[in-house]
């Protein structure tokens, strides 16, 4: 009979871990940003006159197709995740994608192409996408290959324990300890900097990472502060120590040199602040995990490679 | 192409990593195939049916996920090795499946003749595999193994899906840095090609000198 239960336990842990690969476990009532309120909130976002659409521009092209094709997520909770039972993707950064389609378009129309951190720069000079929207961290290194406009967010690392976990209350204690981070994050070159003695553990997904923290493959969990306050609300073996020790600001991915293009996004960015729909798209996403009001967006093109 | 050169000694790193795993594991999967082959051409139906489902059942599960289970499944019933000795045993088991598969075809072209004859002269059943059966079935497949080998070396870029810094993983991780994805990916897969171009070169000469004139 134990062994019955047991090979039970593996299948459904198996389950989770699989679900957890695929992405698609939003279908968890945990997971907010759920409610299919942000339609009211796309509603209100600007659109741009008409006279700013030049002819010939990217705009007007993106406009003749009807649809903007967007690089981005489906499997990042409250960024960009896509909800199996509506089909729809829902989150922050896929909000900012929709309004930024209604902005050039008229209508929320957008196409997710899913990309990953490999593939973006390639895909946004190939011209198979037109913006990407993807947790996107502005560097002067990518600077180089594609165009950002933004800031549009700016985030922070923070670290993760095990409950009761002693010794480790800021980024240099994890010196000399197994470490954490979601593959193909910023948190891997992040940790390098700090601790460089730190040996890194790498793991495709977000439930993943969590999973290997709470099976000691790691002490200690680095990752995006938002996701992590959002783990350790569903999780409470999981804690989060000290405040963010990076600024990661997010960029709006497009193609190199467009900067006609670039700056009718920026425009398009400004309008939304002043107008509050980014505060409203915040609240509604990364808001129902963070407490208090919608932070103040940072200054656009105040990074290097902004 | 500064990417990968200011890079060098973590690509060097991870290319170990990916060597040790590919070496590790192919010698655990031989030892595996061999065991297997000897229970699927074994004349007891109970070992035969066991090979038969051993095979069947690895073959038909993607490495994937048969990682994701061993490392993240196990641990929930007390089973908890490093990632890299997870990894090993995971490959070698997988590939183990396919190792009997080019064995038993192997032990099927020796004709039956021999196996009498072997029984003939009174030899057991493990004295006519080792001597008589398993020596020529070996050679008849020196090429087909050699090609499990190469897709082995290839199926171990899967582990940088569970946390082992391979060179696959190396990459990636340059990457995110550099955002250099072409020489990146590029330089990685030149790697795997020159240990494929290796692997391919050793088979070719020992089937060669291997090869029964008959």
């Amino acid at each position: 009979m134990v062994s019955m239960r047991r090979v039970a336990a593996v299948a459904a842990v198996s389950m989770i871990g699989l679900s957890a690969c695929s992405g698609t476990d939003s279908a968890n009532s945990a997971v907010p940003g759920a409610p299919p309120k942000d339609n009211s909130v796309i509603a209100n976002a600007p659109v741009a006159a008409a006279a700013d659409i030049l002819p010939g521009s990217t705009m007007e092209k993106i406009k003749q197709r009807g649809e903007l094709i967007v690089g981005g997520s489906l499997d990042a909770p409250l960024l960009s995740q896509q909800n199996p039972v509506t089909g729809q993707v829902e989150g922050f950064d896929a909000d900012m994608g929709k309004a930024l389609a209604k902005y050039i378009i008229g209508q929320p129309k957008v196409k997710i192409v899913n990309s990953a951190s490999e593939t973006r720069e390639a895909l946004l000079s190939n011209g198979t996408v037109d913006v990407v929207f993807q947790t996107y961290t502005i560097t002067p290194e990518r600077a180089e290959q594609v165009a950002f406009a933004g800031p549009y967010y700016s985030s922070g690392l923070t670290i993760a324990v095990k409950k009761g976990t002693t010794g480790i209350a800021k980024p240099e204690d994890l010196n000399g300890k197994t470490v954490i981070a979601g593959a193909n994050t910023p948190a891997i070159p992040a940790i390098k900097q700090i601790a460089p003695q730190a040996d890194i553990v790498t793991f495709g997904s977000d439930p993943e990472c969590i999973q290997a923290l709470k099976q000691d493959r790691g002490v200690a969990y680095v990752q995006d502060e938002t996701l992590l306050v959002a783990d350790a609300q569903k999780d409470p073996t999981i804690q989060v120590v000290g405040s963010p020790f990076t600024t990661d600001p997010y960029g709006i991915g497009l193609k190199h040199g467009d900067d006609q293009f670039k700056k009718f996004v920026n425009d398009w960015l400004t309008k939304m602040q002043a107008q509050g729909v980014w505060q409203q798209i915040w609240k509604n996403s990364l808001g129902t995990v963070v407490q208090g009001e919608a932070p103040a967006p940072p200054q656009i093109g105040s990074v290097p490679g902004s | 192409m500064s990417a990968l050169l200011d890079h060098l000694p973590e690509f060097w790193q991870g290319l170990i990593v990916t060597l040790q795993l590919t070496a590790a594991s192919f010698a655990g999967a031989a030892v595996m195939g061999l065991v297997v082959t000897a229970l699927r051409v074994s004349p007891v139906p109970v070992l035969r049916g066991i090979g038969t489902a051993y095979v069947e059942t690895l073959q038909n599960l993607p490495l994937l996920v048969l990682l994701v289970l061993a490392v993240f499944g196990l641990p929930e019933i007390g089973i908890k090795a490093g990632l890299l000795v997870t990894a090993i045993v995971v490959i070698a088991l997988y590939e183990g499946a396919y190792i009997a598969e080019a064995l038993r075809s192997g032990v099927n072209a020796v004709s039956a003749g021999q196996g009498e004859a072997a029984r003939a002269l009174g030899l057991t059943f493990g004295q006519s595999l080792r001597h008589v059966i398993l020596p020529q079935a070996l050679r008849t497949v020196v090429q087909p193994i050699g090609n499990i080998f190469i897709a082995l070396t290839m199926n171990t870029s899967l582990a940088a899906a569970i946390g082992v810094v391979d060179l696959t993983a190396t990459a990636n991780r340059v990457n995110l840095l550099e955002a250099q994805p072409i020489p990146i990916f590029v330089g990685a897969g030149l790697a795997y090609a020159l240990i494929a171009a290796c692997a391919g070169f050793v088979t070719g000469r020992l089937e060669r000198r291997l090869a029964v004139i008959r």
